[in-house]
C-alpha cells in the first residue's frame, strides 16, 4: 500500500472541507430514499389491503374455469381454497396462498412503472393495464394447470407441478409481463431517438440533439411515417372538442419543434416571431430549446426581444426560465437592467420545486446586502454554490434577480460553470444554467460587435484565407499560370455553357463558344468568339470540332454537355496532337448519370437515399405517387411531367417505353456544384437551394453549408466513379433527410451563384485541365449568397 | 490462504450447526446482501429517471476564461483496423489547436499500427508517437506511464483506440477542472456497433444503463462516480503524485479511481462528454473482456477494502456505497453460491424455509432490471429494444461463471497479465469516400521530404523511438527506422 500512502501524503485534503460541501448530495439521497420508502409502504399497504379479495377472486376464477369446461371436480371451499375431487384420488383441499396470487407480481410491475417510467404517464398507465392483465392471466393459467394436474394425477403431481414447473412458469410470466410493459412504454421506431442498435434515428440537427442519443451512422434507413394508433382514434372519436383542444395545446407547449434547427438564421428569426405571436406559453418548449441550443446572436436577440415584448404572465416553469434567460442576455448585452421586468410569478414558478429550507430568505439578504464587502459576499456565494445549486436554488434564483455587481456576476458565472456535473434536479437550476449561458453568449456577441466596429489596422488573416491567397499568387488575376488561354466551350446555348463562357471571359481568357444552334445565347456574350458545330450525334461532329480547334488554336476545351463526352472521346488523340487539352471523365460513369434507371440502381446498390424509380410498367407498384415521369436519357428538364394520376402515368409509360417514373419528393430542392479530382476525390462542394426554378433552371437560389449534404454528395460521387465537374440535384425533406435525384456530369445552369459565392470552380477546372498532374486545391465559398435571375435580351437586325 | 480460511470456517459451521442450518445462514446472508444491492440499483434508477433527462437537456455553460492545455494519451496494440478513424476524430476535436497535443503509444504492435501512427505524426505536428518494444511490461498502464513521462500539460485525457470522441468532448471533460478539488473526470461511452450481433445489441443496452443510470446515480447520490479507462481526464499533478497508473493491475481505471478517492480527491462524471466505442461481438471476446474486468476489480477489492473502510475522507454512507462498489464483481459469485444452495435443496440438502426462499431473490434482480429500463427510457430507444433485455439472462449466467472463475484464479494467485480485446472495426472501417484524406495522401510529396526524424530515446522498459511531426529526412516510416536501430542495439 505504499502507493496509496504516498498519494495520501501528497494529496490529502481536509475531511471536514469535503463533507461540508456535500449537503446538496445528501438532500438528493434522502429524497430518493424517501421515495423508495413511500413505494415500499404503498406496496405493502396495497398488498395487505388487496391480498384476501384477490385470492378469493382468483379462487373463484379457477373454479369458474373448470365449470366452464364442464368439470365439477374443482369447487370453491372456504372462499380462498379449492376442493379438488377426482375419481381414483383422495379429495384435496388446496389453499391459495399469498405467494400463489399474482398480486405480488402486479404490484412489483406497478412499483417499477411508478419509480422509473416517469415520462408519458398516460401511455405508462395503459401499458401497465395491458401487461398486468397478461401477467394475471398467465398466473391464473399456472394455477389452473396445477389444479388440473391434481385432478388427473393426484396430490403428488399437483405439488410437483406447482412447486417446480409453476415456479419457472411464474418467473417467465413475470419476466414477460415486465418486457411487455417495457415494450409498450417505449416509443415506436418513428418516434424514437435511437434504434435498438443505438443508431441515431430521430434525425435531429447536430447542434440541437441531446448529447449522445444515438450514434450518427449513415444508415439511410427510411423511418416509417407516424401511423395512426388506437389511442389517437379513441381520442378523436370520443372526447369533446374542448378537451381535445386543451390536450393539443398542452402537447404543443411541451413539444420541441426540432425542425427549427434545420432552418437558416433568417428563417429561424421569423419562426421565433411566429411562435411567440400568441404568447410564450403556446410553444414554450421550442422557445426554451432555442435558448438552450442556439448560438447565433441575431436569433438570440430576436428571442430576447420577443420575451421582452410578451405581456402575458408566466404560467409554467419553462416560460419563467425564458424570462431568466432573457435577463441574462440583456445583462450580457449591457442593457439598462434596472428597467427590466422581473415578475414575482417567475420567482415563484422557479422556486416551487426547490427545497423548503429555513434560513433561505436570510441567506438571500446576506448575499444581497450592499453593506457587506464584495469579497465577503463573493466568498459567501462560493460556499453557497458549493453546497449545491439545487440545495440553495431559492436564494440563488432570487440573488440573480437582484445581481448588479460585476465581481459577483463573475463569481456566479464561475460557480454555475463549475457545477455542471450537478444533477438538474430543480427548474431553478435549469434557469440558472440558461441565465449563465445567455450572459456569456451575449458578452461574446457584444465584444465581437464592438471589435468589428472599431477602426483597426489590418491584422493577420486566418490561416485558411492566407493559404488561399498564397495559392492565388500562383495564378495572378485568376487567369492561371501561363495564361490567358484560348478556351473552347461546348454547349454554349445552354445556361451552363453561357455561365462558363462569361466566367472565362471575366477571368481574361479568350473564349470560343461552340453550339449546334446558330442562335445560341452564348454566342451573344460580349467578347466571345463563336462557331456553329453539328450536334454530338451527327457523324460530322468530330471533324467539325477538329477544324474549329485547329483554326482557333484552342488550348483547352470545356465540355458542358454530358452527351458530348462520348463523341469527344473518339477524337481525344487528335485533340492531344493539336495541343488542345480537355477532361474526359470515365464514359461508363457518365452513362450512369445520363441513364436515370441505371442511376437509380447505382444509388440503391450503394444504399444512398433516392426516390423510388422504375423504367417498367410492372415496377410502377413499387413507386408510390405522386409521380414525375421523364425521359430515361433526357436532359435540361425536357419532357418532364408531373402527375397525380396513376392512370395517366400508366398511359404515358405504355405509350413510350423510354420513360422512367419516379416518386415526387417533398422538401427543399438543392443543387450542389462539385469538382472531383482525377482520383475520384471530391475537392469542392457548393450546395445551394433552388428556391424557384423556371423551365428546370434555377432562377432564385441561395448558397448554404451542410455537412450532411456534402457527405451525401461525396458518397454519390464515389458510387458513380465520376471525375471532373458535375452537379448533383437532390432534396432535403422536413426531417433533414437528404435524397439525391440526379447527377449531371457537367457544370450546372446555376453556376453564376456558385461563382458569386466565391468558389471559382471554372478557374479551378480549367487549371486542372491544363495541369493534369497538379492537385486541385479545395475552394471556399460563402453560405447565404442569394441569386435572382432575370431575362436578358439581345437585339440584332435579322439578316 | 483466503480460500483455506473460508473452507475452514464453513467446515466449522457445518460441524457446529449442521449442514441445514449452515445453508440457512448462508441463504439469509445472501438475501440481505442482495437486498442492499437491490436498494442501490433501485435508487440509481430512480435518480436517473428523475434527473438525467433534464441534465442532457440543460444549457451548456462554456466558461470562456478556462481553456487549459491538454495532452491526449492513447495506448495502442495491434489497432490498425481502428486507428485511422480515431486519429481523424481526434484531429477534428473542437479545442484550440495550440492547447492540445496527442501522445500515442504503439505498445509493441505486430500489425501496421506503428507505421500508420508514424504517417499520422507527419501530418500533424501535435502528434507524438512512442514505440514500445514487444512484450514490454505493464500492459496498458505501462504504455500510459511511458506517455506520462512526455506530458507537459496540466491535464491528461485518455481514449482507447477503438473510440471515436465527439467533437466537443475535451471542452466537456476539462471544464470540471475549474474546481481545483476535482482530480478525475469521466465522460460517457456509447456503443456504436450495436447492430453487429445480438451480443453487441445487449452490450449497447448494458452501456446505456451503465452510464446513464448507474454511473449517473453514483454521482447524483454519493458523488462517487468511477473513472473509466477511456473518455476520461485526469489532473497531471495528481496522477504524478499517485505514482502514475498502477502496472500491477489489469483494471488501471478502477485502481486509479480508488486511489484518488481515498486520497481525498474527487471524481466527476459528465454524461454530455460523449464518445463512441466498439462493443465485443462474439461470446469468446466478451468472456475475455469480462474476465479481465472481474479479475482486476476483484484484485482492487482485496487491495483496498480495508483502507476504504478506515478512510476518514468518506462519510459512513459514502463508505457503504464505496464498499458496495468494490464488491460489485463479487455479487455474481454470491449468486452462483445461491444457485448451488438451491440445487442442493433439490437433493434434500438444506431443505428448510430460508433456502426455499432463495428463488425469491430473483425478484431482487428487479434492481438491475430497473436500471436497464431507466436506460432505455431515457435514451428513447425504440420499443423493439425491450427484447434485448432477454439477452441479460444468459449474459448474467455467463457473468456468474466468469467472475467465479476470476475469483478463484485471483484467490489462488494464478498469474495474469493485461489482455487486449481484439477489435472488429466493421463500423469503424473508413467510409467509401472521406472528405478528410488518409494521412499518407494528406500532404504532397514535397511536404514529406522536408521532414526528418527528430530523435530516439531508450527507455527503461525497452527500446522506445519517439517520432514527432515536423522534421524528417525521408519518407520511410519511423517504425522500420526503429526496427533497424533495434537490430543494431542487439
Amino acid at each position: 500500500m505504499s502507493r496509496l500512502d504516498s498519494a495520501s501524503s501528497e494529496a490529502q485534503r481536509s475531511p471536514r472541507d469535503l463533507r461540508s460541501t456535500r449537503r446538496g448530495t445528501r438532500t438528493r439521497r434522502r429524497s430518493v430514499l424517501l421515495e423508495i420508502l413511500v413505494l415500499v409502504i404503498v406496496y405493502l399497504s396495497v398488498f395487505e389491503l388487496l391480498i384476501d379479495p384477490m385470492r378469493r377472486f382468483e379462487t373463484s376464477a379457477i373454479a369458474w374455469f373448470f365449470s366452464l369446461v364442464g368439470s365439477n371436480s374443482v369447487t370453491v371451499a372456504h372462499n380462498d381454497s379449492l376442493l379438488i375431487v377426482s375419481s381414483g384420488h383422495q379429495p384435496m383441499l388446496t389453499f391459495i396462498s399469498p405467494s400463489c396470487s399474482s398480486l405480488m407480481g402486479l404490484l412489483a410491475l406497478a412499483t417499477l412503472a411508478a419509480a422509473v417510467m416517469r415520462r408519458r404517464r398516460a401511455t405508462t398507465v395503459l401499458a401497465y393495464l395491458v401487461s398486468a392483465s397478461v401477467l394475471f392471466i398467465l398466473n391464473l393459467g399456472r394455477m389452473i394447470a396445477s389444479a388440473a394436474a391434481g385432478v388427473w394425477f393426484g396430490s403428488g403431481a399437483m405439488l410437483l407441478f406447482h412447486d417446480w414447473v409453476g415456479t419457472v412458469w411464474n418467473f417467465i410470466a413475470t419476466l414477460f409481463g415486465f418486457l411487455l410493459l417495457q415494450f409498450l412504454t417505449s416509443p415506436p421506431s418513428e418516434r424514437a431517438e435511437q434504434d435498438r442498435f443505438g443508431r441515431h434515428t430521430a434525425r435531429r440537427p447536430e447542434s440541437w440533439s441531446r448529447p449522445g442519443l444515438g450514434y450518427r451512422a449513415r444508415t439511410h434507413r427510411r423511418v416509417r411515417a407516424r401511423s395512426d394508433s388506437l389511442l389517437r382514434w379513441f381520442i378523436r372519436h370520443t372526447l369533446p372538442m374542448s378537451i381535445r383542444e386543451r390536450m393539443a395545446r398542452a402537447r404543443e407547449a411541451n413539444r420541441i419543434d426540432y425542425r427549427l434547427g434545420f432552418l437558416n438564421v433568417e428563417q429561424r428569426c421569423s419562426a421565433i416571431e411566429g411562435l411567440t405571436e400568441s404568447g410564450l406559453e403556446a410553444h414554450c418548449a421550442s422557445l426554451l430549446a432555442i435558448a438552450t441550443y442556439e448560438t447565433d446572436p441575431s436569433v438570440l436577440e430576436t428571442l430576447s426581444k420577443a420575451v421582452e415584448r410578451s405581456t402575458s404572465p408566466a404560467l409554467s416553469w419553462r416560460s419563467a426560465a425564458l424570462h431568466v434567460w432573457a435577463r441574462g442576455w440583456q445583462m450580457g448585452s449591457k442593457r439598462a437592467i434596472d428597467e427590466m421586468k422581473w415578475e414575482p410569478e417567475v420567482q415563484r414558478l422557479l422556486t416551487r420545486s426547490c427545497h423548503h429550507r429555513r434560513g433561505e430568505e436570510a441567506l438571500l439578504d446576506e448575499l444581497s446586502d450592499p453593506r457587506q464587502s464584495l469579497a465577503a459576499r463573493a466568498e459567501l456565494l462560493r460556499r453557497v454554490c458549493d453546497e449545491g445549486l439545487a440545495f440553495h436554488c431559492r436564494s440563488l434564483v432570487g440573488f440573480v434577480a437582484s445581481l448588479r455587481e460585476e465581481e459577483l456576476i463573475e463569481e456566479m458565472l464561475t460557480c454555475i460553470a463549475m457545477r455542471q456535473w450537478e444533477p438538474v434536479s430543480t427548474s431553478g437550476v435549469a434557469a440558472l444554467r440558461l441565465w449563465a449561458r445567455a450572459m456569456l453568449l451575449a458578452r461574446e456577441a457584444t465584444e465581437e460587435m464592438s471589435a468589428s466596429n472599431a477602426p483597426r489596422e489590418p491584422g493577420p488573416l486566418p490561416q485558411a484565407r492566407e493559404q488561399r491567397l498564397e495559392e492565388d499568387e500562383e495564378y495572378p488575376g485568376g487567369i492561371g499560370r501561363g495564361g490567358p488561354f484560348i478556351v473552347g466551350v461546348t454547349g454554349a446555348g445552354g445556361p451552363a455553357g453561357i455561365s462558363v463562357v462569361r466566367a472565362l471571359l471575366d477571368a481574361g481568357h479568350r473564349v470560343l463558344a461552340l453550339d449546334a444552334d446558330p442562335h445560341a445565347g452564348g454566342f451573344k456574350v460580349h467578347g466571345a468568339d463563336w462557331a456553329v458545330v453539328p450536334r454530338f450525334d451527327d457523324p460530322q461532329y468530330g471533324q467539325a470540332m477538329i477544324d474549329q480547334i485547329t483554326s482557333h488554336s484552342l488550348q483547352a476545351l470545356i465540355c458542358t454537355v454530358a452527351e458530348e463526352y462520348r463523341a469527344l472521346a473518339t477524337i481525344a488523340a487528335q485533340l492531344t496532337a493539336l495541343g488542345c487539352k480537355t477532361w474526359l471523365p470515365d464514359l461508363d460513369a457518365v452513362d450512369r448519370c445520363i441513364d436515370k434507371a441505371r442511376f437509380a440502381r447505382v444509388m440503391e446498390n450503394h444504399d444512398i437515399a433516392h426516390p423510388p424509380t422504375s423504367a417498367r410498367l410492372r415496377g410502377l407498384r413499387r413507386v408510390p405517387g405522386p409521380w414525375i415521369v421523364k425521359p430515361r436519357r433526357g436532359r435540361g428538364s425536357r419532357g418532364v411531367m408531373a402527375s397525380n394520376s396513376l392512370r395517366e402515368v400508366r398511359s404515358l409509360m405504355r405509350n413510350n417505353p423510354d420513360l422512367v417514373v419516379q416518386s415526387r419528393l417533398e422538401g427543399d430542392e438543392f443543387t450542389a456544384d462539385v469538382l472531383i479530382d482525377r482520383n475520384g476525390q471530391m475537392m469542392t462542394c457548393v450546395p445551394r437551394w433552388r428556391l424557384a426554378t423556371r423551365g428546370g433552371i434555377s432562377v432564385h437560389g441561395l448558397t448554404f453549408d451542410s455537412p450532411e449534404v456534402t457527405r451525401t454528395c461525396a458518397e454519390v460521387i464515389a458510387a458513380i466513379g465520376l471525375t471532373g465537374a458535375a452537379n448533383i440535384q437532390g432534396m432535403v425533406d422536413d426531417q433533414g433527410e437528404v435524397s439525391v435525384i440526379e447527377v449531371n456530369a457537367r457544370f450546372s445552369g446555376g453556376l453564376p451563384l456558385t461563382l458569386a459565392a466565391g468558389a471559382d470552380v471554372v478557374g479551378a477546372f480549367l487549371q486542372a485541365i491544363l495541369e493534369p498532374e497538379r492537385r486541385i486545391a479545395p475552394l471556399y465559398f460563402s453560405p447565404g449568397v442569394r441569386m435572382t435571375r432575370v431575362f436578358n435580351e439581345f437585339i440584332e437586325r435579322a439578316p | 490462504m483466503g480460500l483455506v480460511v473460508y473452507a475452514l470456517l464453513l467446515g466449522i459451521a457445518i460441524y457446529i450447526f449442521g449442514i441445514d442450518h449452515t445453508a440457512a445462514g448462508l441463504a439469509w446472508f445472501l438475501m440481505i446482501v442482495f437486498f442492499f444491492f437491490f436498494l442501490r440499483h433501485l435508487s440509481f434508477a430512480i435518480s436517473a429517471a428523475r434527473w438525467v433527462h433534464h441534465d442532457l437537456y440543460a444549457a451548456d455553460v462554456e466558461f470562456i476564461g478556462f481553456t487549459p492545455s491538454v495532452a491526449v494519451l492513447i495506448a495502442c496494440k495491434n489497432e490498425e483496423l481502428v486507428i485511422d478513424k480515431l486519429l481523424q476524430a481526434l484531429l477534428a476535436l473542437e479545442y484550440p489547436e495550440e492547447l492540445v497535443n496527442f501522445i500515442i503509444v504503439d505498445d509493441g504492435s505486430l500489425d501496421a499500427t506503428g507505421a500508420k501512427l508514424d504517417a499520422w505524426a507527419l501530418v500533424d505536428p501535435r502528434i507524438t508517437v512512442i514505440h514500445r518494444a514487444l512484450n514490454s511490461p505493464g500492459g496498458k498502464s505501462g504504455a500510459l506511464n511511458a506517455a506520462l513521462e512526455l506530458v507537459e500539460t496540466d491535464f491528461i485525457c485518455v481514449f482507447d483506440a477503438d473510440h471515436e470522441p465527439a467533437r466537443d468532448v475535451l471542452t466537456h471533460l476539462t471544464r470540471h477542472f475549474l474546481d481545483d478539488r476535482v482530480d478525475c473526470v469521466m465522460g460517457r461511452c456509447i456503443i456504436r456497433n450495436g447492430g453487429e450481433s445480438q451480443l453487441a445489441g445487449v452490450v449497447f443496452v448494458d452501456f446505456l444503463s451503465g452510464y446513464l443510470v448507474n454511473e449517473y446515480g453514483r454521482q447524483a447520490l454519493f458523488e462517487l462516480p468511477a473513472y473509466g479507462g477511456a473518455n476520461c481526464a485526469v489532473r497531471t499533478s495528481t496522477l504524478r503524485a499517485l505514482g502514475g497508473w498502477n502496472v500491477e493491475t489489469v483494471t488501471e481505471d478502477t485502481d486509479l479511481t480508488i486511489r484518488v478517492i481515498l486520497a481525498g480527491g474527487r471524481v466527476r462524471y459528465d454524461p454530455t462528454a460523449v464518445d463512441y466505442e466498439e462493443a465485443v461481438i462474439v461470446a469468446r471476446r466478451f468472456w475475455r473482456q469480462r474476465y479481465r474486468w472481474a479479475r482486476g476489480h476483484q484484485k482492487c477489492t482485496r487491495d483496498y477494502m480495508v483502507p476504504a473502510l478506515r478512510n476518514k475522507n468518506l462519510s459512513l454512507s459514502e463508505r457503504s456505497e464505496f464498499l458496495m462498489f468494490l464488491l460489485v464483481y463479487h455479487i455474481p459469485v454470491l449468486s452462483g453460491l445461491g444457485v448451488v444452495l438451491t440445487v442442493a435443496r433439490l437433493f434434500g440438502v438444506g431443505s428448510i424455509p430460508a433456502v426455499a426462499l432463495l428463488p425469491l431473490t430473483l425478484l431482487l434482480f428487479l434492481g438491475p432490471l430497473a436500471e436497464l429500463t431507466a436506460g432505455l427510457s431515457i435514451g428513447r430507444v425504440e420499443r423493439r429494444a425491450a427484447w434485448h433485455l432477454l439477452g441479460f439472462l444468459p449474459s448474467f449466467a455467463l457473468s456468474i461463471v466468469t467472475t467465479t472463475w476470476a475469483y478463484f484464479d485471483g484467490m489462488l494467485g494464478r498469474p495474469y497479465s493485461w489482455v487486449k480485446t481484439p477489435r472488429s472495426a466493421s463500423v469503424s472501417a473508413p467510409p467509401k469516400t472521406s472528405i478528410i484524406n488518409p494521412p499518407v495522401h494528406a500532404r504532397r510529396q514535397s511536404d514529406l521530404d522536408e521532414q526528418t526524424v527528430e530523435g530516439a530515446m531508450i527507455a527503461s522498459t525497452g527500446l522506445v523511438i519517439r517520432s514527432r511531426g515536423g522534421k524528417r529526412s525521408n519518407t520511410v516510416g519511423t517504425k522500420s527506422f526503429a526496427r533497424s536501430i533495434e537490430r543494431e542495439t542487439e
